[in-house]
């Protein structure tokens, strides 16, 4: 203050002392009573803080509704209670609520009590479910309850509620100015720091916990509705069509898919192969197309296979390479042109093939992580037959809601769509766990020879199976059921064999009496009373002389 | 400057007044009813100022016990004086000046023309800035008191009445 302003205020406080009566003496207090009134003790309470909460908690409620829980009914009020005291503290902090502080606590503790109201169903549930049925149940509970309460009317209803009663409070105070907050115990504002502490912290390491698995290295099979209008024109999938109007249909769809499997190849892989798919079991593969045509369209269905690789279909392929393929390399008048084309066709088909078990057991884990959402695809308006058909069957059969909130969504809170879920936080966790899960279990069958690998895959199946854990029977099914390399593989070879014998028959005009490392081929072959003929070639105990791989 | 006894054996009176102590009551009156009558005499003028005092000491005894802090009594008066002054003023709908005219009127000797400037720029201040003058400069309360009075942070205080100065002495410099 300037000396002169000093000075000022100085004569201006004893002219007022000079000018003003002595006053008259302390009033009449005998009769009045020193007790707080009602509107004192609610004023103080109010300007407390922990009223507040609990009212906002209960308009918050009022947008949830998870009434038919007990568990909920009976933990969440002191859940709720509880909450409320420890937070009150950083809402009354000073000299009370004020709107502004209302204002600004009421949507976070709108999103607490989304979580005091889900916690206990989840702890119901624990005693009931194993621990990811639980923790998956509880995302979708908490993120449900979160779109619940601050869906843009939920969230503009608590937020005015919230600003109308820190101005009840405001005028409350106003006229109750010697009022002031129950002021909370010091340790129960230490207990607010680090209830804010610890949670900040819990959040932060969730962030860095559940952070997104690694990006998908491997191409996910494409669809597209390429050939939905053919479907839906022919109505191959139902079963209302007559036998012509399929017939028909079939016929479009085969030229469609001949031409494709040559010119779009490998662009609509999943496509191609419902069409192939359909088109064969209407005509089987041999009906296919043209004459010319025909090899080429088995040739691209094997490819289409092995690029695919479908669960448990791999006798197929075979089937597919013994039936269909062995007979065309033995045909009498294979010339050298043809073996040749043979030849580089089989061995384009290998090296698409994973070079041993090991390598494609990881292609099939690296496939199971990076498509696990993918898991059940509809293609042409059905699911793709790929999905096991028990996994179907119990999608079906479990409850509608949870079957349709299974998968991670993004949040919708106040009409903006967050991205950071909690289904989707808790499917990256689980992404992550299963990885690394994967990589413990994956060095140990590391150095196994096959045998001891599909052994131990076994154990590991039955231990994962029983036990609860991230790694479950999907993940086993995925391992085992894409087999190519030790199945579809070795009859590749023994085509390749074939061709082999057929050039050193074109060649010397017969074949030779015995097979070793010397004549270029990978089998050795010591005949005892058999002589090698055509028929002997496509006997199967002489694939299985040949290679003990060959099933 | 204002000359009011020191604030522990008025601490004392107050934990004696809480407790229903009717001397004790007495003793603070005495003590504190020029804060509150010059507090009342900013905000009504001569007329009402006295109504205010008794008014606000007749609170002071029914709400004492609410008083957590009984080193914060002269804060907690002022926001009581402050809040009865407001309350008799808008009941009374009379225009209060900050400083009757009427005391320049009763001044023979002229002594009071030497003030009335001041007074003059402060009644051309915001109510907030005013308030926080009278308390802390014409009332000497610290700022911690004026915090308590006013329910304001003490950091809030010293940033508000730096600008409450600066706004004075624009008025002044006029």
């Amino acid at each position: 203050m300037p000396p002169d302003t000093k000075a000022l205020w100085d004569a201006l406080s004893q002219e007022i002392d000079k000018h003003t009566p002595e006053t008259s003496g302390p009033p009449a207090v005998e009769a009045l009573s020193q007790q707080p009134t009602v509107g004192d003790r609610l004023t103080s309470r109010l300007l407390g803080g922990t009223w507040f909460l609990l009212l906002v908690g209960g308009v918050t409620l009022c947008f949830l509704g998870f009434a038919g829980h007990k568990a909920s009914l009976v933990l969440s009020p002191l859940l709720l209670l509880l909450g409320a005291w420890i937070t009150a503290p950083l809402v009354s902090f000073g000299s009370g609520l004020s709107p502004f502080r209302a204002i600004a606590w009421a949507w976070p503790f709108a999103g607490l009590t989304c979580f005091l109201v889900v916690l206990p169903i989840a702890l119901e549930r624990s005693f009931l479910a194993n621990r990811g049925e639980v923790l998956g149940q509880f995302a979708r509970d908490l993120q449900w309850a979160l779109e619940a309460a601050f869906s843009p009317g939920a969230g503009f209803v608590i937020l005015l509620f919230a600003a109308f009663l820190g101005l009840f409070i405001r005028s409350l105070k106003f006229r109750h100015p010697w009022a002031r907050p129950v002021s909370p115990a010091r340790y129960r504002l230490h207990l607010a720091y680090l209830a804010v502490a610890c949670a900040s912290l819990l959040l932060f390491c969730l962030a860095l916990l559940w952070r997104a698995p690694a990006a998908s290295k491997l191409a996910s099979p494409a669809s597209s509705p390429v050939w939905d209008q053919l479907f839906a024109e022919y109505n191959l999938v139902g079963l209302e069509t007559t036998r012509a109007q399929r017939q028909a249909g079939y016929a479009a769809l085969e030229s469609r898919t001949i031409d494709a499997l040559q010119h779009q190849f490998p662009t609509l892989q999943r496509d191609l192969r419902m069409a192939s798919d359909a088109v064969e079991r209407q005509w089987g593969p041999e009906g296919v197309g043209s004459a010319p045509s025909r090899e080429k369209y088995l040739f691209y269905r094997l490819k289409l296979d092995l690029q695919i690789r479908p669960r448990y279909q791999y006798s197929r392929t075979m089937g597919l390479l013994e039936d269909a393929i062995l007979p065309r390399l033995l045909k009498p008048d294979l010339s050298a042109h043809e073996i040749e084309g043979w030849r580089s066709k089989l061995e384009e088909l290998k090296s698409s093939l994973a070079p041993d078990r090991m390598s494609e057991i990881e292609t099939n884990a690296a496939q199971y992580f990076d498509q696990s959402k993918n898991s059940e695809v509809v293609v042409f308006g059905v699911l793709d037959p790929e999905t096991p058909r028990r996994s179907r069957v119990e999608l079906k059969a479990r409850d509608g809601q949870l079957a349709a909130n299974a998968e991670p969504t993004p949040m919708k809170i106040l009409g903006a769509t967050v991205p950071l879920s909690p289904t989707v936080l808790l499917s990256h966790y689980e992404g992550n766990r299963k990885r690394e899960q994967w990589e413990f279990l994956r060095s140990s069958i590391d150095e196994l020879s096959p045998e001891e690998l599909d052994r131990s895959l076994n154990a590991a199946r039955k231990r994962f199976g029983s036990r609860i854990d991230y790694l479950d029977q999907a993940f086993f099914d995925e391992i085992a059921g894409r087999r190519y390399s030790d199945t579809v593989g070795p009859w590749i070879d023994y085509c390749l064999l074939v061709l082999e014998l057929r050039q050193i028959k074109l060649n010397q005009g017969r074949y030779p009496e015995s097979l070793s490392a010397g004549d270029s081929i990978r089998y050795l072959w010591q005949p005892k009373e058999q002589r090698l003929t055509d028929a002997t070639l496509l006997s199967p105990a002489f694939g299985r002389s040949v290679s003990r791989r060959l099933p | 400057m204002n000359a009011l006894n020191t604030a522990q054996p008025l601490a004392r009176l107050v934990v004696q007044a809480q407790q229903g102590n009717k001397q004790a009551f007495e003793a603070l009156f005495l003590q504190t009813h020029r804060l509150a009558r010059k507090i009342a005499y900013s905000v009504l003028g001569d007329q009402l100022a006295e109504d205010a005092v008794q008014e606000s000491f007749i609170l002071v005894y029914r709400k004492l016990p609410q008083l957590a802090d009984p080193e914060a009594f002269r804060g907690w008066l002022s926001r009581l004086v402050l809040h009865t002054a407001y309350r008799l003023a808008s009941t009374r709908r009379e225009q209060v000046p900050l400083l009757a005219e009427d005391l320049i009127q009763q001044d023979e000797s002229h002594a009071l023309v030497d003030t009335l400037h001041l007074r003059q720029g402060l009644a051309r201040l915001k109510r907030a800035d005013r308030e926080i003058l009278v308390l802390r400069e014409l009332l000497g309360l610290s700022y911690g008191e004026v915090a308590y009075a006013l329910e304001l942070p003490v950091g809030t205080v010293r940033s508000r009445l730096h600008s409450a100065r600066k706004h004075l002495a624009k008025r002044l410099a006029l």
